[in-house]
């Protein structure tokens, strides 16, 4: 009887890690492009419509991009500190990591922690706003909200902290400079 | 009566959860990226690397158990690991509510909704059927339970 039952849990182990790893073989095969990387941003900003719109992969450099900017070009921004970053997500998200250099400045908590930021940052300045992801929002609402209060260099970085992250991009974790 | 009224529960509680798992998996699978965004949203990873290894990874163990789960093979096998992974699921839940985190809970794809007690409510659900299913002896019904069956017959009648 004892005997049997540990067959039973061989088996088991035996059918589950083949399971789990035909699934990673097909899962990997299957998002090559993904999983490798470089990550390209997946949205972008048209002015035209109005709306975020996925980049397609032959539009290339020549993509009327007005206000939005992809991963490469991000990197070239952070590397050479030619705009600061500002993060329009919670002050708990941008503890949890954020883009290195990066500003909190959190869409919800606006009014309380604007004194700050624009006491530290002239409106001439270049600012790069982001969110989370192409689908939170917080980055147009806050380049919308510091717009009205005469920044007008802003750039929005609308695939944000997930596209960033998941190309494998160095991040810093919390409380920056910002929220001290 | 009483024990055919158990398999066939036990059949509708397999059938159920496989129909669950693979109505899970196919937008995570239609949408990798999506459901990655969702993953970081938790702060459990640190590596982008596992995080993508992850993402497309989980869909389709889920979509594996879901079809297996569905034809009734490796019965037992198979809900052991559904039900470590509703448990996980589920662990993973009640540790982002603990952290005040409101996010979605990418459960089905890329569906936007946000974990809450409904999310835990039905992920237990699930969690207790899959444990019954596995505790329990294997449902006639099931391919497994129909060459079992089969299988003693033809011994029976040799013997």
């Amino acid at each position: 009887m004892k005997k049997t039952s540990w067959v039973g849990v061989g088996r088991a182990l035996l059918v589950n890690a083949g399971i789990v790893l035909l699934s990673a073989w097909i899962g990997v095969s299957l998002n090559r492009a993904f999983v490798a990387g470089p990550q390209q941003s997946t949205f972008t900003y048209s002015k035209e419509s109005g709306k975020f719109q996925p980049v397609k992969a032959s539009e290339g450099q020549t993509t009327e991009v007005l206000e939005g900017v992809r991963l490469q070009d991000v990197r070239g921004i952070i590397s050479s500190r030619s705009m600061v970053p500002v993060d329009g997500r919670s002050e708990a998200e941008y503890e949890n990591g954020h883009l290195p250099g990066a500003y909190s400045l959190s869409v919800t908590n606006f009014d309380k922690r604007f004194p700050q930021f624009s006491a530290e940052h002239p409106k001439e300045g270049a600012y790069l706003i982001y969110c989370g992801s192409g689908q939170c929002g917080l980055s147009r609402q806050l380049a919308a909200l510091l717009q009205k209060k005469g920044y007008h260099q802003l750039k929005l970085y609308s695939a944000g902290y997930n596209d960033w992250f998941l190309a494998g991009n160095p991040v810093e974790k919390g409380k920056g400079g910002s929220l001290k | 009566m009483n024990q055919r009224w158990h398999s066939q529960l036990i059949c509708f509680g397999r059938f159920m959860l496989g129909l669950v798992f693979l109505y899970a998996s196919v937008g995570k699978i239609l949408d990798p990226k999506g459901f990655a965004e969702n993953l970081i949203a938790y702060r459990i990873f640190d590596s982008p690397q596992m995080l993508k290894y992850v993402a497309v990874t989980l869909p389709w163990i889920e979509w594996f158990c879901g079809i297996l789960l569905v034809l009734g093979a490796f019965v037992r096998s198979v809900s052991s690991l559904t039900t470590v992974l509703l448990f996980v699921f589920l662990a993973g839940m009640v540790s982002a509510l603990w952290r005040g985190l409101e996010i979605h809970c990418g459960c089905f794809g890329s569906q936007h909704e946000t974990i809450g007690a409904l999310s835990l409510l039905r992920d237990g659900f699930f969690f207790l059927v899959s444990l019954v299913v596995f505790l329990s002896p294997v449902d006639p019904y099931s391919l497994q339970g129909f060459l079992n069956n089969r299988r003693m017959r033809l011994v029976d009648s040799s013997s």
